[in-house]
């Protein structure tokens, strides 16, 4: 190979190379340097012989950019940190979505979401439960949110209808399907991060073979959630909408609820949950730590709401250490709650200091129960929302409650300002 | 006809009287008719009363026909009746279970339509929260944004609008002092200024004086205009403010009475220099201007000589490069002709080695033939090295 007499005066001569001599094997490109050959080769065979804890940073910064994304999980899982790769791993599925959703980490958005798409692809029967028993330990210290939005039912086959296996279908028949749905009790209590669980019970993407038990919890169901539920000790936000829950299935959930020790907020809004379920809520709101309440889009009634209200309010000062002292926000919207009912809640709304949002839209409180309301919002000084839209109040009493709320917000903002104040001359001090 | 029959009969006894006979048939024919109108009486009403009872009879027959017939009609109709509304119970019981089924079916379907519009209501609402929720976060950043620029503004602002006041002001006690300072000065100027006017006006009198007595009164106009002058100058001089213009001013006056008088003999003295200078200049250049023009000339002697000169010497040096050029291409000629000459001698050369090698395997019949050729080659020769030689 012949090179010009003169190499041009350059920083890198091997980057200037501008005679293409008779050599076949000749490139225009340069050599690769020898780390970044020994790194390539580690890509490579990264899943026989994982080489990761001794590279510097900018080596793991190559070898992140390249390694394949479809590397078995047990190998890099716990090896390697948050950055590049898992980025493109959620890259693979494409549609990133935003990424402060998932406290900016690649490697939780790409955990969480796998294990929801393995739960939500999940048959029951068909699937192997032994990929999740795996998979759990991998990805326990990464997932705080699971937000599953389809469960699938077991697959039903159709029946022959032969005479001589007659009796054998009808014991088939009796056995039915082992669960109904996935069940939750063999991973919940292994995740040890998990705060927050939002569970829908339908399939997406029917089509022309809906049937209406896709979009049902069973009893079965609703049992071995509630054991889940109970045994992931860190859960913070439980949240089960859509999923037809009735008033058995809510008091079944409940029974287990019970002195949960770290749920803060329960959303049970569009299910059909009705008076007995309500007052198994109100149960529920003496005996745990919720500071939110969102039933909105369900049937509870007169009954049900007087039993809520008594849950906050009580009676005398003897059940007073009973009471609930730390709901914040309660949801009552689209149920048929009606006038004694909101007398029952203007009671609750005069002695309560803590409730700082109520949400009462879509009721049919009527005249009486708007009056009732404004009566008890003139003593309040804590409320700093209130929805009473479409519930056919008059128009003195919907403008009153909104005066009262808006004197309560301004109110809650002097007093932040304040506090901020008081904080900032107690650091100065300090 | 009985009446024929009498009248016959009458007709056949009458023999006794005609008359008797008459009257007696007249009587008999009319008691025969009386009996037969009382016959036919009775028997019209015998006839009439029998019609009568016929038709009552034949009413009472009629009803009694119609209502056996209607009867009968009646127990056939009812028994066709009968059967008509069994079978048509049957058809009206079979089409309401059919109705009944529909209902049902269509209750059935209605329930499963509720259910799913209030699923899709349901999923329709939770949609809505979320992207209510995510407006909300939206908001609440795009607002925590638009405030903190509008706090950095206000700050920028108002340290801006204080930093402009404080200059402002301090412009503004800089302005007083410099106002008051400049005041100042405006009168202890004014003071020198009208101190200087008098001493001026002073000094112009006593030099008007001296003037007139020096001059004469000839001159007394030229002064006049002088003073004039003076006077606007020393005006002038009062308008402006310059301590220093006003007091070279002021010298410059006194001074000027004293020039005045040098100048005027200087003056003389100067025209007199003037006028003999004049004449020394025009002299002077009279003499360079003959010089000029006698260089000029012989210039123009020298060029004319130099051009013949070149000419001269351009026609020598195209001869010779025409030579040159000829002795080139001759001495270009010959060389070509001495290489032709030493290709050829070695050509020879070659031949006469091969010749020798042949001719010492063929020796004496060819050894004449060699010989003249070796003879032509070495005339070829010798001509090849002389002008090599001449080359060289």
């Amino acid at each position: 190979m012949s090179r010009s007499p003169n190499p041009p005066e350059a920083a890198d001569p091997r980057q200037l190379r501008r005679i293409i001599a008779e050599d076949p094997h000749w490139l225009l490109s340069t050599v690769p340097s020898l780390s970044n050959l020994c790194l390539q080769s580690i890509v490579n065979r990264f899943e026989e012989r994982p080489i990761w804890e001794d590279l510097s940073p900018v080596h793991k910064d190559f070898v992140q950019e390249r390694l394949s994304t479809s590397m078995p999980l047990h190998v890099t899982a716990n090896l390697i940190h948050d950055g590049v790769y898992w980025k493109r791993c959620c890259e693979k599925w494409g549609g990133i979505r935003d990424l402060t959703h998932y406290g900016n980490s690649w490697k939780r958005m790409f955990f969480e979401k796998h294990m929801e798409n393995m739960i939500e692809l999940f048959i029951p029967d068909v699937t192997e439960p032994k990929t999740f028993v795996e998979m759990v330990p991998l990805c326990k210290d990464y997932i705080k949110r699971l937000n599953i939005s389809q469960l699938l039912p077991p697959v039903t086959e159709p029946q022959k209808e032969e005479e001589e296996y007659g009796s054998e279908l009808v014991i088939e028949n009796e056995d039915g399907p082992s669960m109904d749905h996935f069940d939750f009790n063999i991973m919940l209590d292994k995740l040890t991060n998990l705060e927050e669980f939002h569970v829908v019970y339908r399939v997406k993407q029917c089509g022309l073979n809906f049937q209406c038990k896709m979009f049902e919890m069973t009893h079965r169901d609703c049992e071995s959630l509630a054991k889940a539920v109970k045994s992931c000790k860190t859960l913070k936000i439980l949240r089960l909408n859509l999923s037809h829950m009735e008033d058995t299935k809510c008091r079944l959930l409940v029974k287990y609820l019970l002195d949960h020790p770290s749920l803060r907020e329960l959303d049970l809004s569009h299910n059909l949950i009705g008076d007995k379920g309500a007052r198994a809520i109100g149960k529920l709101l003496n005996r745990s730590s919720l500071e939110t309440l969102n039933l909105c889009d369900n049937n509870i009634g007169g009954p049900g709401a007087k039993a809520l209200a008594h849950a906050l309010g009580g009676q005398a000062i003897g059940k007073a250490l009973l009471n609930n002292n730390t709901l914040l926000l309660l949801h009552l919207g689209a149920n048929e709650v009606t006038w004694p009912s909101a007398i029952a809640l203007s009671k609750v709304l005069v002695q309560r200091s803590t409730l700082k949002s109520l949400n009462l839209s879509c009721n049919n409180l009527g005249v009486d129960g708007g009056k009732a309301l404004e009566e008890a919002m003139s003593n309040n000084s804590s409320l700093t929302e209130c929805d009473i839209r479409l519930t056919e109040v008059e128009e003195q009493s919907a403008s009153f409650v909104n005066q009262v709320v808006w004197t309560n917000q301004s109110l809650e903002q002097r007093r932040h300002a304040r506090e901020s104040k008081t904080k900032k001359t107690s650091t100065a001090v300090y | 006809m009985p009446k024929k029959a009498k009248k016959g009969g009458a007709g056949k006894a009458g023999g006794k009287t005609e008359e008797e006979r008459l009257v007696f048939l007249q009587q008999r024919a009319q008691a025969e008719e009386e009996m037969n109108r009382k016959k036919e009486e009775v028997l019209t009403l015998f006839l009439k009363d029998k019609l009568q009872k016929e038709e009552s009879n034949t009413a009472v027959n009629l009803l009694k026909l119609n209502e056996g017939w209607r009867s009968v009609l009646r127990q056939t109709r009812a028994s066709e009746l009968r059967k008509d509304l069994t079978v048509l119970s049957q058809t009206f019981e079979r089409q309401l279970d059919g109705l009944d089924g529909v209902v049902k079916t269509l209750e059935r379907d209605l329930q499963a339509a509720e259910r799913q519009s209030a699923q899709v209501r349901r999923v329709h609402l939770q949609h809505l929260e979320q992207l209510w929720a995510q407006q909300h976060q939206q908001l609440e950043v795009e607002q925590q944004q638009w405030e903190s620029v509008l706090q950095l503004l206000t700050s920028r602002f108002s340290s801006d609008r204080e930093q402009m006041l404080s200059n402002a002001k301090q412009k503004q006690d800089d302005l007083k002092d410099t106002c008051f300072a400049v005041e100042q000065k405006h009168k202890t100027v004014m003071l020198e200024i009208h101190k200087l006017y008098s001493d001026s006006i002073a000094a112009y009198h006593s030099a008007h004086h001296e003037r007139l007595q020096t001059l004469g009164l000839e001159d007394a106009e030229r002064l006049d205009q002088m003073k004039r002058k003076n006077q606007k100058a020393v005006e002038v001089g009062s308008e402006e403010d310059s301590l220093p213009f006003l007091h070279g001013m002021k010298q410059g006056l006194k001074d000027d009475v004293r020039n005045v008088k040098r100048l005027q003999e200087m003056v003389i003295n100067l025209r007199v220099q003037s006028t003999s200078s004049r004449t020394q200049n025009v002299s002077a250049e009279r003499e360079l201007t003959e010089a000029r023009d006698q260089m000029s000339s012989q210039t123009q002697v020298l060029r004319h000589y130099l051009r013949a000169n070149q000419t001269v010497a351009r026609k020598q040096l195209t001869d010779v490069t025409m030579q040159s050029d000829q002795a080139v291409k001759k001495l270009q000629a010959v060389i070509a002709r001495g290489q032709k000459v030493l290709r050829v001698a070695e050509m020879c050369r070659k031949m006469e080695s091969e010749q020798r090698t042949i001719s010492s395997l063929i020796p004496a019949e060819e050894q004449r033939p060699e010989e003249t050729a070796a003879e032509a080659e070495e005339p070829g020769k010798e001509p090849g090295k002389e002008p090599g030689k001449g080359r060289m």
